[in-house]
């Protein structure tokens, strides 16, 4: 850089500073990092095996369990109705099934090694655009596809919805422009064109309001419901920091428009404080012990909750008593929803938990409080760092819960 | 190796952390002006690494990544939270050795200016990015990059009473 000299004394007073402090660096080491990593993916895979998502820490993804409202997934191949106002009564739309792929359906790993158009994505503050226009992928890892300053186009999950209902299924796919550890996301809708695959256009990008997708998935009646949040999942930002909603998205025949769900965040910041005892067990039966928290959950804000969640990640336990069940925006973790909170009232109850965990310092329970509204939106908490609790250190687990 | 399989770590890895543990480690003590918390976010970001080698392996430049993510937990408030409080579980001793004088008053220094303008001059003088690699990291043209690099070259100067060159 010209405007800077190498006689410039900055350099020289850096150059000292750098001197100075690395003697006095210790690294940690690569053994240590390994040994991190160990932990990672066994707790990773400790949490997968007892029933709880890895929801803070994954990427989007197809997520065909996404539900709303409940039901069986549709067999491909069904005829899949317009998004178009219709006087009759339809049933409700459910979820379609990744596998087998649908009649026009092009397969994720056929996608990986395909060429088509790639709509340009929003520039958003901090992230530069991955290219757009005619892109060849090619099959890489973790569908890692361009290489260019370590900005990488990555096809993430892939879904089916017949979009204008003619019977041959449209493919949306998640596309991220990858950047560090996130970056600009756009789903988008391809379908067959004789040897070739034709863009049909973008469903929805992220951009200043939507910062980024959870996950999303086709319905059977033609839409794609997406999991959009108000900011990004990265580098430790609590979950409860953030607004997540479902929306829904429509064919009109010449692009795709929101169909359901809020049009836009809310306003309000609530606030929600989570106080929990130290867990203590009880002598085991037959190898099983019984644990038990206090749990109180404050609402110190401005106004009230109208449904309060709370949402538990368990490690070597299993949660104890009626009403915790897998929740629709937090898939595959026990929740449990309470009524209204309104300000300066305070929730509490006894949280049990068994475990056969001889020790049980190994047993993490960590309860997440959470504010939504009655059409399931989830609100943003004006102080996310009390929103949790743990009943102990062993619950503490930064890297699965926030990475 | 497998992926559930790090072993003692592949030796590309163990060779990126040799080469690049030092120098984010001098980047993130400079924008912090602590030591403790910038080893643990580097470890950390290489943790992450080691987590995905078998996709950043591929990367044209691993060692960007890295550099990227260790940035992103070093700006990220609510990382920083989550450290003050781990530091508090922990109780950890302070063990670091005091800091000479010229140290102090650059990183004092460093601590007045503004966040962008502090992050540039240390990627310049520390990380010897040039000013398309800046902007590259931080998602800005190499103009606002150029302007950060100035005011923050300039308010340095003055605070440490350094004559313009």
């Amino acid at each position: 850089m010209s405007e800077f000299h190498d006689s410039d004394p900055l350099r020289t007073l850096f150059a000292e500073y750098e001197d100075d402090t690395a003697p006095q660096i210790r690294a940690a080491g690569v053994a240590a990092a390994t040994i991190a990593v160990r932990r990672l993916r066994k707790v990773r895979s400790t949490l997968i095996a007892a029933g709880v998502a890895l929801l803070f820490a994954m990427p989007v993804a197809a997520y065909a369990l996404m539900s709303r409202p409940t039901g069986p997934p549709v067999t491909p191949g069904s005829p899949g109705p317009t998004v178009s106002a219709s006087p009759t009564p339809r049933p409700p739309a459910t979820p379609v099934a990744t596998e087998p792929v649908p009649a026009g359906g092009i397969s994720r790993d056929e996608l990986r090694s395909a060429t088509f158009d790639v709509p340009a994505f929003v520039e958003n503050e901090g992230y530069v655009p991955c290219g757009s226009g005619s892109i060849a992928f090619i099959n890489g890892s973790g569908g890692m596809v361009l290489s260019e300053n370590n900005r990488q186009l990555i096809i993430g999950g892939v879904s089916y919805a017949d979009i204008d209902g003619n019977g041959q299924w449209e493919t949306i796919v998640h596309l991220e422009c990858s950047q560090g550890e996130t970056g600009p996301q756009q789903l988008i809708a391809l379908r067959r064109a004789g040897s070739t695959i034709q863009t049909v256009g973008a469903v929805v990008k992220t951009d200043a309001e939507i910062q980024q997708f959870y996950d999303f998935t086709g319905m059977s009646d033609g839409t794609v419901q997406v999991n959009v949040r108000s900011g990004r999942i990265c580098c430790d930002v609590p979950y409860s920091s953030m607004q997540h909603q479902v929306r829904g998205y429509g064919w009109t025949g010449q692009r795709f428009e929101q169909v359901l769900g809020s049009r836009s965040f809310h306003s309000d910041k609530v606030n929600l404080q989570v106080t929990v005892s130290k867990l203590v067990f009880g002598k085991p039966t037959a190898g099983v012990r019984t644990g038990t928290v206090m749990v109180r959950v404050s609402n110190t804000g401005p106004v009230a909750v109208e449904d309060v969640i709370l949402l538990l990640s368990l490690r070597h336990a299993e949660v104890a008593g009626p009403g915790w069940a897998a929740e629709r925006w937090l898939p595959r973790s026990p929740a449990r929803h309470f009524e209204t909170l309104r300000p300066g009232e305070n929730l509490e109850l006894d949280l049990s938990v068994t475990t056969t965990q001889a020790n049980v310092n190994e047993v993490g329970v960590q309860i997440f409080a959470f504010s939504a509204m009655t059409n399931g939106d989830l609100l943003a908490d004006s102080k996310p760092d009390d929103n949790e609790g743990s009943g102990n250190l062993a619950g503490i687990s930064p890297e699965i819960q926030f990475g | 190796m497998s992926e559930n399989d790090v072993g003692a770590g592949p030796p590309e890895f163990a060779e990126l952390y040799a080469r690049h543990f030092r120098s984010l480690t001098l980047q993130l003590n400079a924008y912090f002006g602590d030591l403790e918390q910038a080893q643990d976010v580097v470890q950390e970001a290489f943790v992450r690494a080691l987590d995905k080698w078998k996709k950043i392996q591929n990367y044209e430049d691993p060692a960007a990544w890295v550099r990227r993510v260790a940035w992103n937990l070093a700006t990220s408030q609510w990382r920083r939270r989550r450290m003050v409080r781990a530091y508090a579980l922990r109780q950890r001793q302070e063990t670091v050795a005091g800091p000479g004088p010229e140290r102090v008053a650059l990183i004092r220094a460093l601590a007045t200016i503004p966040n962008d303008h502090r992050r540039a001059v240390i990627l310049h003088y520390i990380a010897d990015l040039s000013v398309a690699q800046i902007a590259e990291q931080e998602g800005v043209a190499e103009g606002t990059v150029k302007s950060w690099l100035s005011r923050g070259r300039a308010a340095l100067n003055s605070r440490l009473a350094i004559k313009e060159v």
